[in-house]
């Protein structure tokens, strides 16, 4: 048998220690008592429409710090307190007059919203954070003033009191730890915090003007839709003063959520503010979007981090959604159906609307990307964002080893298999991406950076989606083949010592040598290693983890007692230290095993893995024996007794002249005349400029990886736009131009659609006609453009239209001559029997075309 | 966090298997998939054990040991009605383990395969 009991309380103290334990931070005392002075002014608009009275006077709280008396004061003109109300609401803890209200509207007309912030009956309590002792002056239609006083103990007392109007003052006698409180200034700011969209005006003292704003933007109406655009970016603006908003959201989005309570199982709300993707970085991986959170008017609490999705990180603003609870100390919100719903709601919001940013303004979009490549494309490879995916795949920003790029931008000048089908190379990781990314950058060839978390998922799925226009080629993982030549079988032949000899050295076959070509030539060898090896190695050191349970190590380390993937030794055949090697009747004795085994240590440090110690005290013997070397072939030189080896490396030529990028649309016949007009201009007099195409490879195999890229490193890039429709690819081009602050201009063909308005900021010209008219109009924008014009000191590029029109070179011969010769002076300093030979073209025409060149300098 | 690196390991293993598969290796790729099902079944995950036993019946099926691939794939499925092991096999790539036998078990024009070998 069972019996009920009941609890039993000690008031005695209680009261203070619920105050001052319940509420983090003691300016919510203003909040708490601001509140109840907001329900108590609806409650007598309601009371007054429940009696189809008059209207009440307009609502007005105010705040009046009073320091000679130690006390801070609120009044308000609300429906104040009988004295039974002041037993069951002011005395009551937990019971909260504010909610009777609230259920009995709704129960009356499930139609009506009445905005009541008050809702467990505890608010009083928080007067007692900073109060030793709290007085309530009371006055409701129809009876007397009452004064309630209690100290926060149990009992509390209710006397006649003086109070001309209808409505409640509460005074807090300020125990003396809290003296900061009597002070306006401050009383605004927390008023300001809190209060600000309450919807009464609250004035602090004698003030003409309230402390608070009174609405939030979302509470008014606007005559035009950019107003209320500007509202509520000001708002954000005021809000986040230190930080810059990339793209500002106004938010209104009714929202729905299960409620078993409610009709149906199912209750609407709406959530209203002002969302902005912000430039702070965010490289946290628990950071979290946030919003200041307000519920019903009034303010809960700034930067949470649970109403926005966790993938929102770039997201901050305000918001107000009135079916999210508070918790009770209100600075939070519960975790419920309604916040779930909330999340979801926003989640979709950003998705659409920075997926319509992409579409309509690339410029805006690829700004943010730069700013916000990771996380949005942690939200792009969700299954759920497939349609912003596509909208924003060609615009999404990776890095690559010439810094971040447009995958879009990448695949136009990517290489093409002859399927059509471009090849997109990555790396994924960060120990061994400068080896890919050097033997890469050698021959021209890009590679996306894929060793944060969500690149590699985007390139593949982007790969998925469009397996016509991309495949993937993953280069430190056995994708590296295309890097390396094969030799022909007789070239071969004269590096197969080298690899025996190798083949002697690790007997153990843990390495295998294959002489090959690749880029740079400076460098002899290089180590790649296969999926299956890297696997090996990854077991390997989950093997010798302690913690690893004993049966399944067992399994493994007998799984890695089994032969080993070897590593490849890559022998560069275009290296003169391989070659000389390879040339060597023996390499057999203590110069050969050194070098074989300096040059493998090499190759391993720059796959970046650990040297054996014994291999390093070999590097730093050798490299004791390369300086003295080095010394000695000094003084030789110093001596005048040093010749120079015949095949030594040359260093890479650096670019003297200047060149112009064109960017053109695909498949449009007019924007090639555009682009001859261009090519017309600039390649001669007065200019001599190099022009390419921005999807051409280099015209100089022999360049540095660093100027081997047009049109990052161009001096201009000009964008043709041309034909019937506005190309959205070409769009993209001069928009990323744009924010890398490339200098550019856009020759337009007249007859063209608009372009977008955001182009504003670059030089443009229009052209129209044929030759010398369409040559005259490009000349025009050219010469007006300050790149064009600025003075700096270059060469003369030697184009192959200079050859034809100096000694009638034809086309392909004039290529062949300028990518050995780039510069008029290059070609001048040459031997006329060495061109002739290098292009096979009779010397006599070689001559023809240098005197060309001399009478066109003399002219100049 | 023993479970964890017990768990890559076997996972890389289970990789090491479809891989050598893909390469035509399927001798070494069973090997390696009989050890990934061992490993599985000792560290008593589901998830994983289904992953290779499908593996495991991948190589088989290409060695032509279809008995035994169907004796694998049948192993398949008696997990993946196991209630028990509902949240185990929640993973998409246990999902896709599991859904293989279902494509895998039908006639086939390769050697050794026949509706009547899966029949036996």
């Amino acid at each position: 048998m069972s019996e009920q009991r009941v609890f039993q309380i000690q008031l005695e103290g209680l009261i203070r220690l619920l105050a001052q334990n319940l509420y983090a931070d003691p300016d919510v005392f203003l909040r708490e008592m601001i509140q109840n002075a907001h329900d108590s002014v609806t409650r007598r608009a309601e009371l007054a429409r429940d009696r189809a009275e008059g209207a009440p006077p307009a609502p007005r709280i105010s705040v009046e710090v009073d320091r000679a008396a130690q006390e801070i004061r609120i009044a308000d003109n609300g429906c104040g307190l009988t004295d039974a109300e002041i037993d069951a609401y002011l005395s009551t803890i937990g019971r909260s007059g504010t909610n009777e209200l609230r259920e009995r509207i709704v129960a009356a007309d499930r139609n009506r919203t009445v905005e009541l912030i008050g809702q467990f009956g505890i608010g009083l309590l928080s007067a007692f954070i900073v109060a030793d002792r709290v007085s309530v002056v009371t006055r409701a239609a129809g009876h007397e003033a009452l004064r309630w006083e209690s100290d926060g103990g149990r009992e509390y007392s209710v006397r006649p009191g003086h109070r001309e109007n209808i409505g409640t003052t509460v005074i807090l006698h300020v125990r003396p730890e809290h003296t900061r409180y009597l002070d306006s200034v401050r009383i605004k700011h927390i008023v300001r915090t809190y209060a600000d969209f309450i919807g009464v005006p609250v004035y602090v003292n004698d003030d003409a003007q309230p402390a608070n704003a009174v609405t939030a933007p979302w509470h008014r109406t606007y005559a035009a839709e950019h107003d209320r655009f500007a509202a509520h970016r000001d708002l954000w603006d005021r809000r986040f003063a230190d930080e810059t908003a990339l793209h500002v959201v106004v938010v209104d989005e009714p929202f729905s959520f299960p409620d078993a309570e409610a009709p149906g199982g199912e209750r609407t709300g709406r959530i209203r503010g002002v969302l902005a993707v912000t430039d702070r970085h965010t490289p946290d991986v628990n950071a979290r979007g946030t919003v200041d959170v307000y519920i019903s008017r009034m303010f809960v609490g700034a930067a949470n981090r649970d109403v926005l999705p966790a993938w929102a990180r770039f997201m901050q603003g305000v918001l107000e959604c009135n079916e999210l609870t508070p918790n009770a100390a209100r600075d939070s919100v519960r975790h419920n159906a309604a916040l779930v719903a909330v999340r979801r709601t926003l989640g979709d919001l950003i998705v659409r609307e920075l997926t319509q940013l992409s579409e309509n303004s690339h410029r805006s979009f690829t700004e943010i990307m730069r700013w916000h490549a990771h996380h949005l494309l942690a939200m792009a490879v969700q299954p759920e964002h497939e349609r912003f995916f596509r909208a924003v795949a060609d615009l999404a920003v990776l890095e690559t080893d010439q810094g971040p790029m447009a995958v879009g931008h990448y695949l136009r000048t990517a290489e093409r298999r002859s399927d059509g089908v471009r090849i997109i190379h990555y790396i994924t990781e960060e120990a061994s991406a400068k080896q890919y990314m050097l033997l890469a950058g050698a021959r021209g060839v890009r590679v996306f950076d894929c060793t944060e978390a969500f690149a590699e998922r985007f390139l593949k799925k982007y790969a998925e989606t469009w397996p016509e226009r991309a495949r993937l080629n993953r280069l430190d993982e056995a994708g590296a083949e295309a890097l390396f030549e094969p030799l022909d079988a007789g070239e071969a032949a004269r590096f197969t010592p080298l690899e025996r000899a190798y083949a002697a050295m690790f007997a153990d076959r843990s390495v295998t040598a294959r002489a090959s070509r690749f880029e740079p030539a400076a460098l002899p060898a290089v180590l790649t290693e296969t999926r299956e090896g890297k696997r090996r190695r990854e077991m390997d050191v989950l093997a010798a983890d302690a913690a690893m349970p004993a049966a399944i190590r067992d399994i493994v380390q007998d799984f890695l007692a089994e032969a080993d993937e070897p590593l490849i030794l890559h022998l560069n055949a275009a290296n003169p230290i391989i070659r000389k090697l390879a040339a060597r009747p023996s390499l057999d004795d203590e110069v050969g095993r050194s070098a074989l085994q300096s040059l493998y240590n090499n190759a391993l440090m720059l796959l970046a893995r650990t040297l054996p110690a014994d291999a390093v005290h070999t590097m730093f013997t050798q490299s004791s024996q390369v300086i003295d070397l080095m010394l000695g072939l000094a003084e030789q030189v110093a001596q005048g007794s040093y010749a120079e080896p015949a095949d030594a490396v040359p260093a890479p030529r650096q670019a003297t002249y200047l060149s112009c990028s064109v960017t053109l649309p695909e498949g449009e016949p007019r924007s090639e005349e555009i682009f001859a007009a261009v090519r017309s201009v600039l390649e001669a007099k007065p200019y001599y400029w190099q022009v390419l195409r921005a999807d051409s490879p280099s015209a100089d195999p022999d360049l540095p990886p660093d100027l081997d890229a047009p049109p990052a490193h161009a001096a201009l890039n000009v964008a043709v736009f041309a034909g019937p429709r506005l190309n959205q690819g070409l769009v993209n081009e001069v928009s990323i131009s744009q924010i890398l602050g490339q200098p550019q201009l856009i020759l337009c063909d007249e007859g063209h659609p608009a372009l977008p308005a955001s182009f504003a900021d670059v030089p443009q010209q229009t052209v129209h006609g044929l030759g010398a008219v369409l040559r005259k109009g490009v000349r025009s924008g050219l010469a007006e453009h300050p790149e064009v014009n600025r003075v700096r000191a270059y060469e003369r590029y030697l184009s192959p239209s200079v050859l034809a029109w100096c000694a009638g070179l034809e086309e392909s011969v004039g290529e062949a001559v300028s990518r050995r010769y780039p510069t008029w002076s290059e070609f001048q300093e040459a031997d006329s029997a060495d061109v002739a030979r290098a292009v096979d073209i009779d010397v006599a025409l070689v001559e023809a075309a240098k005197s060309g060149l001399r009478l066109l300098a003399e002219e100049d | 966090m023993p479970r964890e690196s017990a768990r890559r390991a076997i996972d890389l293993l289970i990789g090491e298997s479809s891989d050598l598969n893909a390469a035509d290796r399927s001798v070494q790729a069973l090997a390696v998939a009989e050890r990934a099902v061992l490993a599985a079944w000792r560290l008593g995950d589901a998830d994983l054990l289904v992953r290779a036993l499908a593996t495991q019946a991948s190589a088989q099926r290409l060695l032509g040991e279809n008995s035994a691939a169907m004796v694998s794939y049948i192993e398949v499925v008696k997990l993946a009605k196991d209630p028990r092991n509902a949240d185990a096999l929640a993973d998409p790539s246990a999902v896709r383990a599991i859904g293989r036998p279902s494509n895998s078990i039908r006639p086939s024009t390769g050697p050794g395969s026949s509706a009547a070998t899966y029949a036996d």
